[in-house]
Formats: structure tokens, sequence, C-alpha cells
């Protein structure tokens, strides 16, 4: 039986609007309308979808920087969607995560041994000269030699930022990471070598990673499970490899089928369909149907439209949320 | 085969910084023929975008060219005073910027914006000032609102009257980026230079201003330049591709096979890094990109290349031709002086 690390269980998070000097609830945006999937010990799970989808507030209400409004969140067999103080602290040691964007989640004025100690300060991990000797051993970790220490966050190149921040993440020896966009500010040579450490360092230290990301390429590569997100619901969810094998939601094809690839063989991997509407996701929805019926190129049409499809097992171990798939 | 539409020869920009002088483009050298798509791929810093730029003539007040041709149309753009460029920029040669959003001033409607436009690429020999102080004359006498909405509708951006009345933040990127394209096709240009479209915004958004870009690109007969850092999207528009390192062309082959059998081993590298859904091993190049104001001599990738030879740190190897319209710049490889 494989152990579940993280489980999530019709998680909400609404964002009140509001306006005027009483603070009067102007709107809500549904940013996470209810979503469950489970991760497994050493199986890297994907979130994807396109900006607005909600993917990044799923990573934050993991790691509790916001405060889920409904549903539980289970880490390691205990319910920490409420859990505050101490008990916060000990989940936060143990779940780390690695922002999007490298350049502006490390602090320009404090060098990179700094950087890098402050979970270990935080956690009151070891001595002072443990901490300088844990700092060598992250660094080494993440392919950076010592003379990085007293450099500062403005003289790094994307890459090298990259591995501080993930060192930073390692610090107070996590068991799941989560990667907000780990690499979308990188070029594909620094990529690569990113991701190859990565893989590296989940042998070595035993972690899962929860990959939050829009590059289908690099969830193929990278992760065994994945689920498909839009507009805060998880439209599909199957292993990696049946999703690029067997996409069964017209989105997930839709967003397979845009995928720029370079070889031929890939291209026959795709599924053909026809482009989507240019449409902003940014709207408050409050519609009852499926949220993806006014794109869906593959659409019912009056069954779409009022009633939501719940998300259901079509085969083993492959959910999707659509009427036409049932 | 057609015509040479723009010709560069080994070009070279330099910067002036305070560390010391940074030289940017090393020599390169390309040709496009008339109807070309050709794209210019290479990782951040390896200078595709200031290449793009030394076309039009909107180099940085810092940067210099030092040496190189640059000839369109059989007429050295390097010698060009601003009034000259200003008659070029537009009608012949436009550009599609990197970021819609930045490119489009948030003060202004997306009308007041096309109107300027338009009314000035026809009167290139018109002040601004003078343009500034007859504004709203100049825009009732020619009656350039129903222009401007034509060439919103061009590129699918309907009802083009609320487009015209909102301003850039009011829109989506994609639609941003639309009009970004209409500006670029407004002045009938033969040569469109794309700084990565479309790169900012979703996948399935990308794809859609590919489409439309590459329907206009055919229905006009533009010969292109195409600026990206996705090999995908380079492979999927472009007949021809440049790889770029280090401020030279490294290899240059077409689309469909310069990925299939790379010769330069920065091509060859950057193909294994490439994460493919044929699950490919993905592998990184070791090092980094040397710096430009301290480059290493001879072949500037010989500190990252596994098969850097003595000759390879001494002297810059030539782009040389291979074999039908393949050139390689790699002493690996003998090859004729193209």
């Amino acid at each position: 039986m494989p152990e579940t690390v993280l489980e999530l269980k019709s998680l909400k998070k609404y964002f009140y609007l509001k306006r005027g000097a009483l603070r009067r609830e102007a709107g809500v945006v549904k940013a996470i309308d209810g979503i469950s999937f489970s991760v497994e010990k050493g199986r890297n799970f994907a979130l994807v979808g396109e900006s607005g989808s909600g993917k990044t507030t799923v990573g934050r209400n993991l790691m509790r920087l916001y405060k889920p409004t409904e549903g539980e969140i289970w880490f390691k067999g205990e319910e920490i969607s409420r859990a505050q103080g101490h008990k916060l602290k000990e989940i936060r040691r143990k779940m780390q995560m690695v922002f999007q964007d490298p350049a502006s989640s490390l602090n320009p004025r404090r060098n990179v041994r700094s950087i890098i100690s402050t979970p270990l300060d935080i956690h009151g991990i070891g001595t002072r000269a443990d901490r300088l000797k844990r700092v060598e051993e992250l660094l080494d970790n993440v392919e950076l030699s010592e003379d990085y220490m007293y450099r500062r966050p403005t003289v790094l190149s994307g890459g090298e930022k990259q591995r501080v921040a993930l060192a930073r993440a390692l610090a107070s020896n996590p068991v799941l990471i989560i990667l907000d966009e780990p690499t979308s500010s990188l070029d594909v040579s620094v990529q690569a070598k990113i991701l190859t450490l990565l893989e590296e360092l989940q042998k070595k230290l035993d972690l899962t990673y929860l990959l939050i990301t829009h590059e289908l390429s690099v969830v193929r590569n990278f992760t065994q499970d994945t689920a498909v997100m839009y507009l805060g619901k998880i439209l599909e969810r199957s292993t990696t490899d049946e999703m690029f094998n067997n996409p069964l939601h017209p989105y997930t094809k839709t967003l397979l089928s845009s995928l720029p690839v370079v070889f031929d063989e890939e291209l026959a991997l795709l599924p053909k369909t026809t482009p989507l509407p240019d449409a902003s996701t940014r709207q408050l929805f409050s519609a009852a149907g499926c949220r993806f019926y006014t794109r869906c190129p593959e659409c019912l049409g009056e069954k779409c439209a009022t009633e939501e499809p719940p998300l259901t097992e079509v085969t083993k171990g492959h959910f999707v949320a659509c009427h036409k798939c049932l | 085969m057609s015509e040479t539409i723009l010709q560069v020869r080994d070009l070279h920009i330099t910067f002036q910084l305070f560390e010391g002088l940074a030289k940017v483009i090393d020599g390169v050298t390309f040709e496009l023929k008339k109807k070309e798509v050709i794209a210019l791929v290479g990782e951040t810093g390896c200078g595709k975008s200031l290449t793009a730029k030394s076309i039009l003539g909107v180099l940085p007040p810092e940067a210099k060219i030092s040496d190189g041709v640059i000839n369109y149309k059989n007429q050295n753009l390097l010698k060009l005073d601003e009034k000259g460029w200003r008659r070029l920029r537009g009608k012949e040669i436009a550009m599609v910027p990197q970021n819609p959003m930045i490119s489009l001033d948030p003060l202004l409607t997306i009308g007041d914006q096309l109107l300027d436009l338009i009314n000035l690429q026809d009167q290139p020999d018109i002040s601004l000032f003078s343009y500034y102080t007859r504004r709203s004359q100049i825009t009732k006498e020619r009656d350039t609102r129903a222009k401007a909405a034509k060439m919103l509708e061009d590129v699918a951006l309907k009802p083009a009257d609320r487009v015209m009345n909102s301003y850039p933040f009011q829109i989506s990127g994609g639609m941003a980026q639309r009009v970004c394209i209409a500006m670029a096709l407004s002045g009938n240009p033969s040569l469109l230079i794309a700084d990565e479209p479309g790169t900012s915004l979703d996948v399935t958004s990308q794809k859609v201003i590919l489409d439309l870009l590459n329907e206009k690109i055919r229905e006009r007969g533009l010969s292109v330049i195409f600026i990206t850092h996705n090999l995908g999207v380079a492979r999927q528009i472009a007949n021809r591709i440049l790889i770029m390192y280090a401020g030279s062309v490294a290899e240059a082959w077409e689309a469909d096979k310069i990925f299939r059998e790379p010769l330069h081993p920065y091509s060859i590298g950057l193909k294994k890094a490439i994460p493919t859904l044929l699950l490919t091993k993905m592998i990184g190049i070791a090092g980094r990109v040397p710096s430009y104001i301290d480059p290493p001599t001879g072949c500037r990738f010989n500190t990252r290349c596994e098969y850097a030879m003595d000759m390879c740190r001494k002297v810059k190897p030539e782009l040389v031709t291979v074999g039908d319209g393949h050139s390689v710049a790699c002493y690996l490889y003998k090859g004729q002086r193209g």
C-alpha cells in the first residue's frame, strides 16, 4: 500500500471583494472551488492549468499562506487546514515551497549563506557551527561551490538563484516540496539542469514534489500523476502516462494540441482539435453549468450550460468532469 | 530562388558600460529571402533582440554599431539618418514588440494610439510638435477612425468600436497582442520583425496568436524575422532557423532538419535539453554563457564545448556552408566559405 503524503478533500478558497467605506461585500472570486486529490510518497504530482486557473492558490493554501475557506488538507495523517502556532510551524518544516520567480523570492540585501540558513534559524536547528556546516552541505547538494556563500542574489544568474531557492527549501529536511513554476523563467539548457538536479535530490533525500506549472512537456518528463485545473476546479485527473496517451476532457485535448513541439514524432502524439476562442479567465464565475462550456468545442448544449458535471472515475484511476465523456 | 530582401553581414554591436566595453553582437551574418520566415533562436542574452533592433534602427543609446553592413533592398541601413529611418519604419519594416502590455501606452485608449500611428505614418515629415498641435483637426479631416476600425477587424478584434474606446489595462493579454499585430501591419510593411509574440500568454492563446500571425504572413506575402527562445514555436512557424549563441550565429538550416541532425556542439546540447513528449532524457549544457566584457577568444562556446581544440581558443570560426542551405560555425566541419 503506497503511503499518502498529502490529501485534499473538497478544498475551497474564496476571495471576497469589498467596496466602499463600510467594506461592503461586492462580490466573490471562487479561486478554488472544491478540489480533491492525493499525492503519494515518491510519486510527483503535477497541477497544470492556464494563468488564473487557481493552481498557485492551491500551493499557497497547502503551505497555509492562505487560510482555506472550506475543506480539509491532510498532511502525513494530520488535518492541517486549521492548524496554528507551533503545529503550523512544524508542518512548514516538513513541507516547503519554491516560489515562482527566484529573483523576487530572494532578499537582495542578504547573502546566500544568510538566505539558506534562515529556515535553520527559525526552526532552531543545530548550533551556529552546525548551521554553517549545514549550509555548506546544502550548497553542495544543489551543486554550487562554497564561493557562493557570501554572494548576493543580484550577481547570480537565473539558474543559480533557483538553486539557492531550492537549497533554502531543503534546509529543514522536508518530505514534500511544492515547486511553483520552477523553470518557467529559465532557458531550456538551464531548465534541463535544474530538473535533473531535482530528480537526483529526490532519490537521495526521499522527497516528493508537487509541481505547479503550465509547461506540459515538463510535466510529461517529470511527474507520475497529473491534474488539470480550470477556473478553480479539477477537470481531469489521472496518471501522467494516461493523461498524455488518452486525454478525455476537451480542455485537456486543446491544451495538448496547442503545445508547440519540436519533433514530428511528437506531433503525432498530440490530439487534433480546433483552437479555443480567446477568453479572459479572470471572470467572476457564478453560472450553474460546466465552467468550460462557453469555450468548449464539443459542448452538448443545454445540459452543459445548466448542470455542472461531477468529477467521475471513467476508467481505473482516470477521473473526468465532463458530460460528454461519461 | 527568389530575391534577397535583407542581408546582414558581419554585424558587430558594442555597449559602453561602467565595467568596460561589452562586445555583445560579434559578427552576425544572415540573409533573408523574399517571403521567407526565419527564426532567430537562442537563450536569454544571446543578442537576438538586439540584432532585430539594429535592423529597425531602434538600438538603446549606449549601444554602438562598430562594424558591419545591413542591406535592405540594396540600401545600406546603417548609413541612414533619422529622417531616412522614419520613412522606412512601419512602411517597409515593422515590428511586433515583445510585451504588448508594456508597449501600449496605459494613458491613451487603443483608438488614440492607432490614430496617431496612422496619421504619422502617412506624413513622415511632419514634426511631432506640429502634429500634436493640429491632431484633432488632422484626425477629423482624414477620417482615420474608419481605417483604424478596419485594422482591428482585420486581426479579428470585434467589436472594433469597443476595443478602440478601451485602455490597454481593460483588455486581455491576447487582445493586446492582436492590437500590436494590427499596428505592425498598418503600414503594409514588406519585412516584419516579431519579437517573441505570444510568449507571455498561455499555450492556448499563444496558439491562436501564432495561427493569426501565420495567416497574415501568408496572406500578405511578408518576409519575417521571428525571434523566440521557444524552440517548439520556432519549429512551427519558420522555414529556416538560425541558432544564436553569445552574439553570433552558430548554425542555420531548414526548420524541419536542424533539430533532427544538428552539427554545432551547442545545437546538439540544445537538442538534448529539450523536454519532449517522447521521454528522451534531458541533459543540460554545462557551464554558463560567457561575460561579454571579457569573452573567451576564438569561438565563444569553447569554454563549454567538449570537442574544443587549440584552434577554437585562438581564432573565431566562420559560418561555412556544409550542405544545401545548411551552414555552421565550427571547426569540426569543413565546408565552403559562404
